[in-house]
């Protein structure tokens, strides 16, 4: 559905991305992880056009979309859910998710947007209650269930999801990776970036481990979660932790 | 607990009432406005009425500036260069003669420009091939000087049109009677220049409104597709760094716009009266009681375009397009991450915003008993004057720039009275005080009404509301 080839992004003069090549394919779930200032988000902002490559290829859907403007991209289903939401504070719940049916409301019938919204709604109910409330005075997680309901709203095949657990508590990121693997079962390819590589892992069936601008590592979710060095770095288990445990066992 | 549940019962029940109230509100502040523009020239005096036009025309300039700072949030310190340009325009056009063989070709310019306008807009996306078409024929229909381009031949023409473009099947029968009348107004409205122009020798105030706006829209256009890329202070400095060089050309191209030391004089003014229906004028000068004069005509007049200006911001605002505006103004990037063309959005409102000023401009040269115009009434100065009257009224509000104009120019009345007797203080003598005391104004707002006086006003009458009735509970409680 989604594949990038060895593609190079600079920030300035400053290079971001070393030539980064994956892909996604059509529903499923692909996990990118890796420490801070690895070029996850930039991976993200580069397939999205917000940043636009060097060089590289990126092709989405059969079509080669390297250097396509974000609304076109929008236009043809690929959306994404910017990092620590980026919502609308001063504008109403109801009003942030119009803005996400922005892309078609023109043309699109009003009635079909009603029905996406009753849809956001049924799946976060919680915003439903708080339709009338301004956006910035939401909770942590309402924001992030907004931020998703927002993205939803313009109908995408697939999501860019930007640490969607950014300051959240365990419980409620628990809940929005519920909904994540709820929403890949409704056949929406979902490409994940996020620094919780333990839940990322959990509802991914694939990950790429990104480490200064490069692909370091891939395999299939639960390969890369038994992985020592993944466990060490990530995952946060302990040195002697897992050097005990093919003694253990 | 009680106190929470209680609480929770109130917020529920408080919604449902507010939704009504808002219904309320957004049609009061119409109907107030409309009763106050009917009857204002009744109770005020001639030095009063003249205020209140000025008020109109930098309340319709405040409006326009609210959608791009308020709104969009593009910060531009030169929006006097568009209120002049529109100015400029519009009086160099009125006020010098022009030569009678340019006239026909300058009106048929006018009367193709905005039949593509109206086209364009009417059958978009699919019409601009029509609408050239059109317009030509129209041109045509003018440098032959066809005597009386009959309306029902005008609509014929325009099926005939649309059939050998074969856009009929593209285009709904709805859109090409439309467009037929369109057609028919604009070329009624351009013969109408013609004749008006031959008789004057020099082209109608309305037509330089037209090319003022339309002018204006160019170099708006032109200018803000580039500036719009800088953000905060960089925008800001490119924009006040545009005023500052419009303000020059008027002052350094003597021969098209009089220069600094004559300016533009003699510029006629417009008799609205003459262009209203005769029964209703007939009927409000029997109410008033004889004819009316100049001043309280072009009183109605400029009130009329604040109004429209009014109406079509608070529309704006709440459509999808407003929605964009206050997204891009909230967060560039997240507007963008939906697929919104923040930079188009941009030039749009800036457009739309100069446009407005242009309009402003425009009534500002004809003002009745004045016709004058000199460099320094679109200096720096007044872009800063207009930022001031913004964020006074509330930044983000349609109404609070109305407010925040006439507070800055009754303000400015008032120092000019001042200065007039030519105080002394201390052995200074106070003169100039305008900037001295908008930057104070400003300084105060910030800090004590960030959100300008409209809502820090209603916001205060909420909390009284709130705090008497949570009071009166608590009695009814004891």
């Amino acid at each position: 559905m989604l594949k990038l080839q060895s593609v190079v992004t600079y920030y300035g003069r400053v290079l971001a991305l070393k030539g980064v090549s994956l892909h996604v394919d059509h529903g499923e779930i692909v996990a990118i992880v890796g420490p801070n200032g690895a070029g996850k988000t930039t991976v993200l902002n580069t397939i999205s056009g917000i940043v636009t490559s060097h060089s590289g290829k990126i092709v989405f859907d059969g079509v080669d979309v390297t250097g396509y403007p974000t609304e076109a991209l929008v236009e043809m289903g690929l959306v994404q859910v910017p990092e620590g939401r980026q919502l609308f504070a001063e504008m109403t719940v109801y009003e942030n998710l119009m803005l996400g049916a922005y892309r078609r409301s023109r043309a699109a019938k009003k009635s079909e947007v009603a029905v996406d919204l009753e849809r956001v709604y049924s799946i976060f109910p919680i915003l439903k209650e708080r339709k009338t409330q301004l956006a910035g005075t939401l909770s942590g997680g309402e924001q992030q269930m907004l931020a998703i309901g927002r993205a939803l709203m313009s109908k995408p095949k697939m999501l860019l999801l930007d640490e969607p657990s950014m300051g959240l508590a365990p419980l409620v990121t628990k809940s929005i990776f519920k909904v994540i693997s709820d929403l890949r079962k409704e056949g929406t390819t979902v490409l994940l970036v996020e620094q919780n590589a333990k839940a990322a892992l959990a509802i991914a069936k694939r990950a790429y481990v990104m480490e200064t601008g490069r692909i370091v590592m891939e395999g299939s979710a639960s390969e890369l979660a038994r992985n020592p060095e993944i466990q060490r770095a990530y995952l946060g288990m302990g040195y002697r932790q897992i050097m005990e445990q093919p003694r253990n066992a | 607990m009680k106190d929470s549940e209680r609480r929770g019962t109130h917020t529920e029940k408080a919604i449902p009432v507010r939704k009504k109230n808002l219904q309320l509100l957004n049609i009061l502040p119409f109907a107030v406005f409309l009763a106050c523009y009917a009857f204002a020239p009744r109770v005020v005096n001639d030095a009063q009425l003249t205020t209140i036009i000025y008020i109109g025309i930098y309340a319709l300039l405040a409006v326009g500036l609210n959608l791009l700072m308020g709104y969009a949030g593009q910060v531009s310190l030169g929006h006097a260069a568009f209120f002049g340009v529109g100015a400029y325009t519009s009086g160099i056009l009125t006020a010098k003669p022009i030569a009678n063989e340019v006239i026909p070709g300058v009106s048929a310019g006018v009367g193709v420009i905005s039949a593509v306008a109206a086209l364009l807009l009417l059958t978009k996306p699919s019409g601009w091939k029509l609408a050239v078409g059109i317009s030509l024929l129209v041109a045509l229909g003018w440098l032959h000087n066809l005597p009386n381009l009959i309306p029902v031949l005008c609509a014929a023409c325009a099926v005939a049109v649309m059939g050998i473009f074969g856009l009929m099947a593209k285009l709904q029968w709805m859109r090409t009677c439309l467009s037929g009348v369109v057609l028919t107004l604009v070329a009624n409205l351009s013969k109408w220049f013609l004749k008006g122009t031959l008789e004057r020798g020099s082209a109608s105030p309305w037509t330089g409104l037209l090319v003022g706006v339309f002018l204006t829209a160019v170099i708006s256009y032109l200018i803000g597709s580039q500036v719009l890329r800088l953000k905060g202070h960089y925008l800001a400095m490119a924009t006040l760094a545009f005023g500052i060089i419009v303000e020059i050309v008027f002052r350094q191209w003597t021969s098209v716009t009089g220069g600094s030391s004559d300016g533009i004089f003699n510029i006629p003014s417009i008799q609205f009266f003459s262009y209203i229906p005769g029964f209703l004028r007939r009927l409000y000068e029997a109410a008033a009681g004889g004819s009316v004069d100049l001043r309280t005509q072009y009183y109605y007049l400029v009130w009329a375009f604040v109004f429209i200006a009014i109406v079509l911001a608070v529309n704006i605002v709440r459509s999808r397009v407003g929605r964009a505006f206050r997204a891009v103004h909230s967060s560039e990037q997240a507007a963008a991450s939906l697929g919104v063309d923040t930079a188009r959005y941009k030039v749009q409102v800036f457009v739309l915003s100069a446009c407005m000023a242009s309009v402003a401009g425009t009534l500002h040269a004809h003002n009745a008993g004045i016709g004058y115009i000199h460099p320094s009434e679109f200096g720096f100065i007044v872009s800063v004057e207009l930022v001031v009257m913004v964020v006074l009224g509330g930044m983000a509000s349609v109404w609070g720039s109305l407010f925040g104009a006439a507070a800055i120019q009754t303000l400015k009345d008032r120092l000019l009275d001042l200065e007039k007797t030519n105080p002394e203080f201390w052995g200074l003598k106070l003169q100039g005080l305008d900037p001295i005391v908008f930057g104070a104004v400003l300084i105060v707002v910030m800090i004590v009404l960030p959100q300008g006086l409209v809502r820090g006003f209603s916001d205060g009458v909420a909390l009284l509301w709130r705090s008497a009735r949570r009071s009166g509970r608590q009695q009814g409680v004891n």
